[in-house]
Order: structure tokens, then C-alpha cells, then sequence
């Protein structure tokens, strides 16, 4: 079991980190919300002793190429940092850099004097962030670990696709699972792409012979029925259909929640896969568990991503992943 | 062609659709062969949840019957579009919003951010939160809150029963008055709020009746972008902390006049909300509470349905029962259900 | 009140995962039709190397999952302790199977070895030793398994098949595997196969620990001990030799092993992925006398990386490996009557039916469930007031109108008459004396045979669309025409069509479906066939792009001529020689060689009708997808010719594709857009 403990963003900074110092690891990206979590943490008077912030670049061949839309959409978040006064590293990377990029990565945020780390999720992609914060929890110079995440404006997620040109389905950097594998159900968090989905089952059927998912609601901003045209195309032709009973319903925040659910299922079905298409945060909680369970996670990796993805910035979180060198699992 | 059963009315619908094809082109008519697809899958797995008026038999006996009584393709086709924009909140999801309400609004606001790093990681934070909780008295302003649920999926053991306000403000002053001197202040859910007309009133009767040192939070899980502006407009000023945990958004209403950002369709839902308008609010009998409104109570253009029932915010065309009128989620009216 | 159960009955046409299959490999002897065990196929289970190619969905899975020994012992029969027909001639071996992407292999390299142990600049030959060491020792988990199935009462069969005495089976003898050189003593303190199992499966986690970054190092234990490449494997094939030899000191059990995913590495390790083929490479290369492998790669990922690790010496076809290219095998030619494909769709339909839908008692051939169909009723269905046929004139000057439907006899079908208008039309372009053209239309020369058969696809769209109606899709003919030799897409028609016709509460398997129900289903299909590869494929996203500016290119092109001039314009075709060589042109071949891998495009060779001494290749929109761009599907002569510069900006300039250039043979000019044509949506 697990103790999360989560909220708006400046409640929970205040209780934990209170005048400690840390360092702050985010990603830039075309959306807007890549300011949110660091303008509100990033300067010294909040105890940031460095910022370190990633800069992803799209492969060469993704289709559609956004690349020029988004080069000037990241420059204008990074030149708006800049005017604001923050002062911080940035580092470019490849969107499909292997494992040692990101441990290079993190020895580059995890130095001897550093025991706190700020992780904000909000733009990085999921291969990124699951295998920091992996590094970072099983780390034992690194103390304390915080997940933020900033939701979209109120004008929600785009009309058009989210992200296309998606790659072969692969386990998440860092995931493959325990060996030999537990199980044979897949937990499915539900996005709002089916963007290889039914590759998922189709690569990796013995795993996925049972399938479970988690929808967000409420959603983080409208868009349930994009959700459910996903859920509907998981289905679509197949001889599996979807139960009631293996759906599980649960707000777009709630990492803890997600956590407990797949806790549950593991034991009833004596393993788990996991397949993190939702919100950020419900990866968050799939992460954790993966982390602690040894559970493989897959994941079809988009190349393009759509430069009008969001508008905006809502509500900030901030999850305790990690606290005195105990992480979230170990406190129970 | 040997049928293997007597036809259904599913597969009498998909007849119909079949039908639109010789006198459309073949391309127009594959989105709507979508929509139908699109609601038997919703049916089948969430809108049987449905649970008034079980005995007016199935789904897609209703759906068909309203194909039939409004016979026009141009219509039918429209009336498809219109089950596709429905917010359908089904058991699961009502069941998510308690827990929502409870873990994202309700317990944060109690503890108002005092909470230090080691209470929160304790083995003790559940029982300290309950306790917390406890301190504070819960009403909610209609019986159709399910508190049943609230408490169970929050694993609320020991919390007293809530409290209905009522509509009827004359009643609110009686209630507070027995209120515990202890309680450090008022928590009042309601399921589904439109407008905010009727809630306006109850809490600022609430406020009226309540020591200032007392806190107030109101928590609709479902509540209109309409009202939720009105609420804080009028309640401002009355120190009343307002959390709703899912806003529709006014976009996603179907009003009488168009809204910006709605999606394009409306328009010709629009027009068949108007089209149907005299049949679909006919009384059905003396005793029959009908819509005056088109659009719904207040002109809201709500769309939306929740497992339990249809709040009257919502389209007539969708919940009102009359002499030619089977609607898709017929309403149970309750004097005390919903606020509109 | 719940809505009564669903009634529809169990379509036992969707998508059944191979694995679900392999899982009950009694259930899989009853699905697997033996219908594609022929010819070259069956060199499968020869001792040989394979590259077994086809594009996605055209059976690989099925013949490869054969080789494993699980499933191929429910085939042997109990009593003879043989294999049935075709299987019959073929010799013991003894199969294991490998699936790359799944053991997370493609790992190596990213998760660097030499990196974690600081060695500057990374040295890829020591990672490459990790991954060696790490497929030997997976191989021979496998391999352990497959010993525990031969020791255990389910082996029985397979035992009395290969002649293994049971005795070789005990620990005293397979503690041999124990022993091998190549293992460097790391399995010396085991004493039972559980034992080798456990240990085995010990190493293999400490190496995907290491991959996945839960430690910065693996035991001494296990680095001290790295297993060469092939030599593990090795002794594993003769040791299967070895327990054959109870009786027959010359017989043999070669050990082959099926190796699955190897394309997809490049693509999941973009800096390493490649060097990880080669190694596998090098198993093959090394031609071993003992281990044959099998690997199945779709068609075009084949053959981009050949070389072996540690030298630029390259596998080489025919000397190393043979392919065996199942689309080849099915389709054998291009005008193919597509028998051997036809046969195999039946049977798997068959099989499909009764095993997995229930339908026990289905005995009523395939193809009455679909009817027949032919081209004259097709196009009567789309005028059935022949009051209007003549409307598919309407472009035939008004004199030769009238002598076609003279010529025409009693009833003309509206498909005879708009052969018959595309024919004058034709001469009217080429400028012949009417005088000429009315005399010769009572000899009906549109009836001509290879002026008919390539027109026939395009006339029956055109007269759907002057009638502004939607094709028809009916009868097996067509649909066994649709599948494209693609059992896969195969299943995707019969799924969809059965759909279609249980949610109008008819029972597929009485009577004959109506045509607008096959033809509901046939869109649908073709729908989710676009859709799939955009959705699910590696670089589906750009073929769809292509795809939806292509296909409605060439409808405008064909359709739009109602003199019907260049019927083989569904097709383009090119030079090989442009395709390599430049930037441009391998950029193409590219593209090319992965929509026909994805079976987005087929490909077919042919002989260049002009003068010229170069080869072309061939281009056609996958034929399922046909219906979603009311192309013609059926194959003919002379498609566009284009130049590689052309194809390039159809592909990467999102340029809009005009077909409706041709060259004119009676004329020998290119043309321009010339009139009688069909106005566009």
C-alpha cells in the first residue's frame, strides 16, 4: 500500500519543503503550462538552488512535422523565463534517447549536496519522467522526491488529434517487468488517443489476455467522450469485450487512487502490465506501482505531437513521492 | 435471408439507417451509422443504469419509438446527434465525483492547509482526517444527494447522517438552530445544481442563520458554468466557499441562443429542439408538472443525464413525458430533486 | 428494465490472436489451414535457414508458430506417430522460438555496458557481448523448456516422432548441457533441470535488471562467465542429435529456432538496433550444422541489414539462408487466378466457423454464403428502371447512341452500354470518321476480350456514379478479390460482414446474404484497413497522408475518363534503377518498401512496354482499399509511368497528385485533360 500525499501545489510546498533547497528538473514544450510549476518554484527565494530545464526534440521523420511551429513555440517559453529573470540550465535531448541519456540526466540534477528534487511532469514525456523517478526513488543520496503537474487551462485539450505517428508498442525505458512475467492482465489507463492500443494486445497477448481500465473522471478539462471513443476502438472487432466490473472510474489527479486501484487487481490477478494512456498523473500512480511491483509498463511512443495541444494552465499539483528516503510505497 | 429471431429494435434501427441510404448519398449516412453504433455502446455498457421507469421498457425500443414519432429523416438524423452530445453520468462516475469531492475539495478545505509534512505521512492521517470531519456538520440542500454512496466509497464510517436543508427556506433557520456549538463549521453537498437559483436562496438563508466564526463550504458535484458564476456572484460577499467538482461548461449547452464555442451541430439541434417543441411539453395529464421552456428550466440547454435521473435543466426533448412524446431518460419529478 | 441480451450470435471471425491459439495448440490444429503448406513454404521445416517475408497479415505467424515443438506435437498423430499430409515427408527437428521485442532486447545499447563501466569512448563490442551472452542464455531457457516437455507425458508423442529414447531424457545425461565449455562453469552447481531452469532464469534477470537501470552492474558471477555467441547453441543441436541416435547412429534432430520481432530493433534502437540484427546476423552466417533458424520479418524489413557483427561480411541469399516470400507463394503471378489463396480462404473460414463459432454442423461450401456475382447484374442493380439506362450515354453524341442501343440486342445492361460508349469515345479521340465508328459498333468490338476485362472494374464505378449511387460489393468472387491474397484482411471482410448482417438479426450462415449487406461490411472493412495502419503502424501516419491524396488521384483519373483510356492507371509504375543510387530514390524505395510491408501498397514486377532495357516495378493500392477510394481493384496491364522525381513530391511534398496525365499507345503523346469526363464531387 502507499501514502501519496497530494494538493494544490502551494499548500503541499509550503508543509513539506519549507526553506529546504532544491533542484527543479522540467521540460519545456510548446504548451504553456510548461511555465506554470516552474515560475511559481524556480527562483532561489523559493529554495531553488538550480533549475534544469529539458528541451526535447521531435525524430527527424515524425509526420506530420510540427518541428517549425513548435521550435518557435518553445522559444518563446524559454525567451519569457528569461525576460522573467529565472535562471536555468537547458539541456536539448532526443524525444527517443536511449536509457543512458536519462541517467546522464539525472547525475547531471543529482549531485553530492543535493537531497531534494523537484520533478514537474507536466510537459515531460512519459519515457522521460517514469525512469527519473524511478532513478530518483531507488537513489539513496536523493532524500526527498516531489511530483508536480500543472492541468490544462479551462479551454481544455485541442479539438484534432493530440499526438500521431505513433512508434511500435515497447516497454517504457526502465520497465520491461520482472522476469519471468507475473500474470496475464493488462491494466489500461485510457487516454484520449487509441494511438497503438490494439498493437498492445496484439505484441503482447499473453500478458494482455484479461484486460482492466481506468478512465479519468472527472476528466481534466471536457473531454470524456473522447475517452470513451478510445475505449470503444480497444474493443472494436475483437472477440474481448469490456465488463463493467473492470472498469474503474477515477478524477484525473488522483495518482494515490489509481495506485490503490492496481494494488487490488494485482492481488486478484495475481500479476499486472500496465499501459499508461492517461492523464499524467494516472501514469504517475501506474509508475509507482511499477516501481514497487517490478511491473512492466508499455507504451506506444507518438513522434508528433500537436503544437496547439493545449491552452493555458489550471490547477498545479504536487504529489510527495518520496520523504526522507522513504518512498510513497514504503510509507504505508 | 432466415432471421434467427423475431427483429429487436436495435436491428430495427439500423433498418432505418439502411432505409436513409436510398434516398441519401452513402456518405452522409456513415456518420450516423457511427452515432448508432456509438450509443449502442453506451447502453449496452453504461446507460442501463439508468433508473427510472424501468418498466417503459428498453432503450432502443425508446430511441426507435422517437425515430418513429418524428419521422422525418432530417430529424432522426439530428435526434442522433443530440444522443452523442448527452452528458451521461453513470453509477461509476457518480461514484468518482463523491470521491472527488471528498478527497480533492472536502478534505483539504477542513484541514485549511495546517497540516504539517509528518501529519500528513502518519499511519494516523486517516483517523485524524475522519476526526476533522467529524467536527464539521454535513447537510445537503435535496434528498437526491446520494450520502449512501458519499460515505461509503470515502470510507466515512461513524459520520452522521446529513441533514436536507430543503427548498423551503423557512425551514433552514430550525435546522441551524440545532446545530452543535462544537461544530466548526457547515459543509452542504447537493448532487446537481443548474442555475444556482434555488441554491442562491437556501445558503444565504444558511449564512443568515449561521455565526460568522462558523466556516461554510458548498460542494455541487455537478454544477452549470452558469451557475457556478451566478453562486459566486451573489455569495461572495457572504464568505461562502464554493467548490463544485465537475462544471459543465456553457459551451456544452444547448441554449436558445447560440453560445460561443459551441460545437457546429448545434445549430441543427437547435432546430429540433424548436421543431418539437409544442409536442414534447404538452401536459401529459392534470397532474404533470411540464416544462415552459424548450430549453429547459431557466433556458439552461443542459444536456445532460445522470444515472438517477434527469435534472430539469435539461432539454424536455430528452426527459419529459407527454401524450406524443416517449422521451429517451424520462424524469421523475420530485418536489425536493435537484436544484434548477 | 435491462434491454434483453444481445442476440447476436458469435462471429468467429474477429481477431483471434495467434497467441490465443498457441496457448491451446489442440485448438490451433483445428484453425491452421494446411492449405498454405506448399511448395516453398514447407521449406519452413527443412533444415534450413529461412527468411520467411510477406507483408503484414499474410500468414507468417501462422506457418512460423508451426515450427515450435508445443505445436507441432498436437499434428502428430497419435497412433502412426506421424505427421499428416502435407507434413508427412518432412523430418523430425525440434523447434524453439524466440520473440525479440518482447525479452526486451532491443534494449542493449541504450542501456550501455561499457558506459557503466566508464569505459571511454564506449566500446560497442562490449555491449554486443552482453547481448550475446544474454540470447544464448535465453535460447537455452527455451531450449530447457522444451526438455521438460520431453521428459513429461505431453512430449510422449513428439518423442516416438523424432525416435528419442526416453532414456538420453534422464538428468545423468541432459546434466551434459550443464557442462558445456561455453558456459565457463556458471551452471556447475546445478543438479536437476529444475535447477538449470531456476539458474537460468536468475541470469536472465540480473540482465534486465541492468537494462532496466535497477542496479549499475551485474555480478561478477555472470560477467566473468559471458557465453560466446552460437557456441552454447551448438552444443544444444547436438545434444538433440544425441538423443536421437538411441537406435540410428546417423539419424538427426536438428534444432530450429524461430526468431520473431527482428525487424522492428532498428526502429526501437535507433543508435544500436541495427548492430543487434547483426548479431543475430551472425547465428546465420555461421551455418551451423546442427541449428537452423527461421526468422519472419515482414517484406521490405528484410534486408536492410545483412552484415554480420565485427566485419562487413554480409548473410548471403541462397549460400546462408533462402527466402521464401509468401505473397509470392499465394500470388503467384500477377493475373493470377488466385487459386491456391481462394482454397486457404475457404478453409480458414471453414475451420473458423465451426471451431470457433460453434457451428459444428456447418457443411454448406463458403462460397454460397456470399452467392456469385457477375458484372451485368451488378450494374442492372444500379439502374433498375431501364427506362434510365440510357443516362450512361449521355455523353455519346446522339447518332452512336442510337447504334449502340440497336447493336445492343433485347435489354442491354447498363455495364454493356457504358463499355460500348467508352469504346466510341475512344475512337472519337482518335479522331476516326463517325461514319467508320457507327458501322463498326454492330460488330460489338467492346465486347472484345482484353479490351473488356480491363475495363470492366472502372465501367461498373462509373456507372454507380452516373447513377449516383454507391458500388456494390458482393459475391465470394469479389471478396476473395478484395483480401488480396491477405488472410488478414481476409478475416477483417468476413468479421465485418457477418457484423453487418447479425445486427439486422439475419444469420450468415442461412441463405445468401443480400449485396448490401456484403457491401456495408466491405466499406467498413476497407475503412478500418486505412485506419489500422494510421493508428497502429510505424509510419502509418505519412502512408495515410499519401493514401487519402493517392487514391482519390487516381478515381479522379479513371473514373473521370469516360473514354476509359488508360484502365491501368490504378497502378504506377517506375524504374528499379531510379529507386537507388540517389537520395531522392532511396528515400522512395523507402517509403515504398514499408506500405507494401504494412500492406498498404502491392508491388509487382513487369516487363516495361516501351523500349527500354530497364525493369520497373509496379504500384497498387492494397486492394482492400479499393472500396474506400471507388477504385477499380482488379489488376491490368500498363499502369502510369512516372519518374522518381514525380513519386517524391507525391510522398514528401504533400503536393496534390495528378494522374490524369497519360500517354495515348494509338498516338503515342502525352495527353492532356481531355473532355467526356465525369464531373467531381
Amino acid at each position: 500500500m502507499m501514502k501519496l500525499p497530494s494538493g494544490a501545489l502551494a499548500p503541499m510546498f509550503r508543509a513539506f519543503m519549507d526553506r529546504r533547497k532544491f533542484v527543479f528538473l522540467g521540460c519545456f514544450s510548446f504548451e504553456r503550462r510548461c511555465r506554470a510549476v516552474v515560475e511559481v518554484l524556480g527562483k532561489k527565494t523559493s529554495g531553488c538552488e538550480r533549475a534544469v530545464m529539458i528541451e526535447i526534440a521531435s525524430p527527424k521523420d515524425a509526420f506530420p512535422d510540427y518541428s517549425a511551429t513548435i521550435k518557435e513555440k518553445v522559444e518563446r517559453n524559454v525567451r519569457e523565463l528569461r525576460r522573467r529573470k529565472y535562471v536555468f540550465a537547458h539541456h536539448p535531448v532526443d524525444l527517443l534517447c536511449g536509457e543512458d541519456v536519462m541517467l546522464d540526466l539525472v547525475d547531471s540534477i543529482s549531485g553530492p549536496r543535493v537531497s531534494s528534487v523537484v520533478l514537474d511532469i507536466t510537459c515531460f514525456p512519459k519515457r522521460f519522467f517514469c525512469f527519473i523517478l524511478k532513478r530518483l526513488l531507488i537513489s539513496s543520496r536523493i532524500e526527498n522526491v516531489l511530483v508536480t503537474y500543472s492541468e490544462v487551462g479551462s479551454r481544455g485539450y485541442a479539438l484534432g488529434h493530440l499526438a500521431e505517428d505513433a512508434m511500435t508498442c515497447d516497454y517504457l525505458p526502465g520497465f520491461s517487468g520482472s522476469f519471468p512475467p507475473r500474470g496475464s492482465t493488462v491494466a489500461i489507463c485510457a487516454g484520449f488517443e487509441a494511438l497503438g492500443m490494439a498493437s498492445l494486445l496484439e505484441i503482447f497477448p499473453e500478458e494482455t489476455r484479461n484486460m482492466k481500465l481506468i478512465l479519468a473522471f472527472p476528466p481534466n478539462g471536457p473531454g470524456t467522450r473522447r475517452q470513451w471513443t478510445t475505449v470503444r476502438q480497444l474493443t472494436y472487432g475483437r472477440a474481448r469485450e469490456i465488463r463493467r466490473e473492470d472498469v474503474e472510474v477515477i478524477a484525473a489527479w488522483d495518482a494515490e487512487q489509481v495506485y490503490e486501484t492496481l494494488h487490488l487487481w494485482d492481488e486478484e490477478q495475481g500479476g499486472l502490465t500496465l499501459a499508461p494512456f492517461g492523464p499524467k498523473p494516472h501514469t504517475l500512480g501506474m509508475a509507482l506501482f511499477a516501481i514497487e511491483h517490478e511491473a512492466a509498463l508499455y507504451y506506444s511512443q507518438p513522434k508528433a505531437y500537436n503544437p496547439e495541444y493545449s491552452k493555458g494552465y489550471g490547477t498545479a499539483w504536487c504529489y510527495v513521492a518520496k520523504w526522507d528516503g522513504r518512498a510513497a510505497y514504503e510509507v504505508v | 435471408m432466415l432471421r434467427h429471431h423475431q427483429p429487436s429494435p436495435r436491428e430495427d434501427l439500423h433498418r432505418l439507417i439502411d432505409s436513409w441510404e436510398e434516398s441519401l448519398d452513402a456518405r452522409d449516412v456513415l456518420p450516423y451509422r457511427t452515432l448508432l453504433e456509438e450509443f449502442f455502446f453506451h447502453a449496452e455498457l453504461r446507460y442501463h443504469d439508468y433508473l427510472q421507469f424501468r418498466g417503459d421498457g428498453s432503450l432502443y425500443g425508446r430511441l426507435l419509438d422517437i425515430m418513429q414519432q418524428l419521422g422525418e429523416v432530417r430529424l432522426q438524423k439530428a435526434f442522433l446527434e443530440i444522443t452523442a452530445a448527452l452528458t451521461f453520468i453513470d453509477r461509476s462516475q457518480m461514484l468518482s465525483l463523491h470521491r472527488d469531492a471528498f478527497r480533492r475539495v472536502i478534505a483539504p478545505w477542513i484541514q485549511s492547509g495546517s497540516l504539517s509534512a509528518a501529519q500528513m505521512l502518519s499511519p494516523g492521517y486517516d483517523t485524524r482526517l475522519l476526526s476533522v470531519l467529524k467536527s464539521f456538520s454535513l447537510f445537503s440542500i435535496t434528498e437526491s444527494f446520494g450520502f449512501g454512496d458519499f460515505l461509503h466509497v470515502n470510507d466515512l464510517s461513524g459520520v452522521r447522517r446529513p441533514r436536507i436543508l430543503g427548498e423551503d427556506r423557512s425551514a433552514v433557520a430550525p435546522l441551524i438552530g440545532r446545530l452543535s456549538p462544537k461544530s466548526k463549521g457547515i459543509i452542504v453537498l447537493e448532487d446537481f445544481v443548474g442555475t444556482g437559483t434555488q441554491a442562491t436562496g437556501v445558503l444565504l438563508e444558511l449564512v443568515s442563520n449561521l455565526p460568522k466564526s462558523k466556516r461554510i463550504l458548498f460542494v455541487p458535484l455537478i454544477i452549470l458554468e452558469e451557475g457556478v458564476q451566478n453562486l459566486r456572484t451573489r455569495l461572495r460577499a457572504h464568505g461562502i466557499t464554493i467548490r463544485p467538482v465537475l462544471v459543465i461548461p456553457q459551451s456544452a449547452c444547448l441554449q436558445e441562443s447560440p453560445s460561443k464555442g459551441e460545437p457546429n451541430e448545434y445549430s441543427r439541434l437547435r432546430s429540433l429542439v424548436k421543431s418539437t417543441a409544442r409536442r414534447v411539453m404538452a401536459p401529459l395529464d392534470d397532474l404533470d408538472d411540464c416544462p415552459s421552456c424548450a430549453f429547459g428550466y431557466k433556458g439552461s440547454g443542459a444536456l445532460v443525464v445522470t444515472y438517477y435521473n434527469t435534472p430539469n435543466n435539461t432539454l424536455p426533448l430528452i426527459h419529459h413525458r407527454a401524450p406524443n412524446w416517449i422521451p429517451l431518460f424520462r424524469r421523475v419529478h420530485h418536489s425536493k430533486d435537484g436544484l434548477g | 428494465m435491462k434491454e434483453a441480451k444481445d442476440t447476436r450470435l458469435r462471429n468467429p471471425f474477429h481477431d483471434l490472436l495467434v497467441t490465443e491459439l498457441i496457448d491451446d495448440p489442440q485448438l490451433y490444429r483445428k484453425m491452421f489451414s494446411q492449405e498454405i503448406l506448399v511448395g516453398e513454404t514447407l521449406q519452413v521445416f527443412q533444415p534450413a535457414n529461412v527468411a520467411l517475408l510477406g507483408p503484414q497479415g499474410s500468414g507468417k505467424s501462422m506457418v512460423l508458430n508451426l515450427v515450435r515443438y508445443s505445436v507441432l506435437s498436437e499434428w502428430i498423430l497419435p497412433k502412426s506417430s506421424k505427421l499428416p499430409q502435407p507434413l508427412r515427408g518432412i523430418k523430425p527437428f525440434f523447434g524453439i522460438s524466440l520473440n525479440l521485442a518482447r525479452i526486451h532486447f532491443q534494449a542493449f545499447g541504450r542501456r550501455s555496458m561499457s558506459r557503466a563501466m566508464n569505459v571511454a569512448p564506449v566500446d560497442l563490442s562490449i555491449d554486443l557481448s552482453c547481448a550475446a551472452d544474454f540470447l544464448n542464455h535465453y535460447l537455452f531457457r527455451e531450449f530447457l523448456a522444451g526438455m521438460a516437455f520431453l521428459t513429461s507425458p505431453k512430449g510422449q508423442r513428439f518423442r516416438r516422432w523424432a525416435h528419442i529414447d526416453a532414456e538420453r531424457l534422464s538428468w545423468e545425461e541432459i546434466a551434459k548441457l550443464r557442462d558445456f565449455d561455453s558456459w565457463f562453469g556458471y551452471y556447475a552447481d546445478c543438479h536437476s533441470l529444475e535447477e538449470l531452469r531456476q539458474k537460468c532464469d536468475r541470469r536472465i534477470s540480473i540482465w534486465r535488471s541492468f537494462l532496466n537501470a535497477n542496479v549499475d552492474m551485474v555480478p561478477d558471477e555472470v560477467w566473468r562467465t559471458k557465453a560466446p555467441l552460437g557456441d552454447p547453441l551448438h552444443g544444444m543441436g547436438n545434444f538433440l542429435n544425441y538423443l536421437a541416435r538411441g537406435h540410428d547412429a546417423r539419424a538427426r534432430l536438428p534444432l530450429f529456432v524461430v526468431i520473431d520481432q527482428y525487424e522492428v530493433l532498428p526502429e526501437l534502437n535507433p543508435a544500436f538496433g541495427t548492430h543487434l540484427q547483426r548479431l543475430v546476423n551472425t547465428l546465420v552466417k555461421a551455418r551451423d550444422p546442427v541449428v537452423f533458424f527461421k526468422i519472419g520479418a515482414r517484406t521490405y524489413d528484410w534486408g536492410r541489414e545483412l552484415r554480420i557483427w565485427g566485419s562487413e561480411s554480409r548473410i548471403e541469399i541462397q549460400r546462408d539462408y533462402v527466402v521464401v516470400n509468401l505473397a509470392d507463394v499465394l500470388v503467384r503471378q500477377e493475373n493470377t487466378s488466385l487459386r491456391l489463396f481462394r482454397e486457404l480462404a475457404k478453409d480458414v473460414a471453414r475451420r473458423r466457423i465451426r471451431v470457433e463459432g460453434h457451428y459444428y454442423r456447418f457443411r454448406r461450401p463458403i462460397e454460397d454464403i456470399f452467392g456469385s456475382w457477375d458484372e451485368h447484374s451488378e450494374s442492372r442493380k444500379y439502374f433498375r428502371d431501364p427506362a434510365r439506362r440510357h443516362l450512361v450515354l449521355r455523353h455519346v453524341p446522339g447518332r452512336l447512341q442510337r447504334a449502340i442501343i440497336a447493336a445492343g440486342g433485347q435489354d442491354p445492361s447498363p455495364l454493356e452500354l457504358r463499355l460500348a460508349g467508352a469504346w466510341v469515345l475512344q475512337q472519337l479521340r482518335r479522331r476516326r470518321h463517325i461514319d467508320h465508328i457507327e458501322e463498326e459498333i454492330a460488330q460489338h468490338p467492346w465486347r472484345r476480350a482484353w479490351w473488356r476485362k480491363e475495363r470492366v472494374g472502372i465501367a461498373l464505378l462509373q456507372v454507380a456514379s452516373i447513377a449516383n449511387q454507391r458500388k456494390y460489393y458482393y459475391g465470394w468472387q469479389t471478396l476473395s478479390e478484395l483480401s488480396g491474397a491477405n488472410i488478414s484482411s481476409f478475416l477483417l471482410l468476413f468479421g465485418e460482414i457477418w457484423d453487418k448482417a447479425t445486427k439486422r438479426g439475419l444469420h450468415p450462415l442461412k441463405g445468401t446474404l443480400s449485396a448490401a449487406i456484403q457491401t456495408e461490411g466491405v466499406l467498413s472493412a476497407s475503412e478500418t484497413w486505412r485506419m489500422r495502419d494510421r493508428l497502429e503502424a510505424n509510419g502509418g501516419r505519412r502512408r495515410y497522408d499519401v493514401l487519402n491524396r493517392l487514391g482519390p488521384a487516381i478515381h479522379k483519373a479513371l473514373i473521370a475518363d469516360l473514354a476509359i483510356s488508360n484502365p491501368g492507371h490504378s497502378g504506377f509504375s517506375v524504374r528499379e534503377s531510379e529507386l537507388i543510387g540517389s537520395q531522392e530514390g532511396e528515400r522512395v524505395f523507402e517509403f515504398l518498401g514499408n506500405a507494401v510491408s504494412w500492406s498498404i501498397f502491392e508491388e509487382r514486377a513487369h516487363t516495361s512496354k516501351e523500349r527500354e532495357s530497364f525493369t520497373r516495378r509496379k504500384y497498387f493500392l492494397h486492394t482492400l482499399l479499393s472500396p474506400s477510394f471507388s477504385i477499380p481493384y482488379i489488376r491490368v496491364k500498363e499502369p502510369l509511368y512516372v519518374g522518381v522525381a514525380a513519386i517524391y513530391s507525391w510522398f514528401f511534398n504533400q503536393d496534390e497528385i495528378d494522374f490524369r496525365r497519360w500517354t495515348d499507345p494509338a498516338e503515342g503523346k502525352s495527353g492532356e485533360r481531355r473532355q467526356a469526363t465525369l464531373p467531381f464531387e
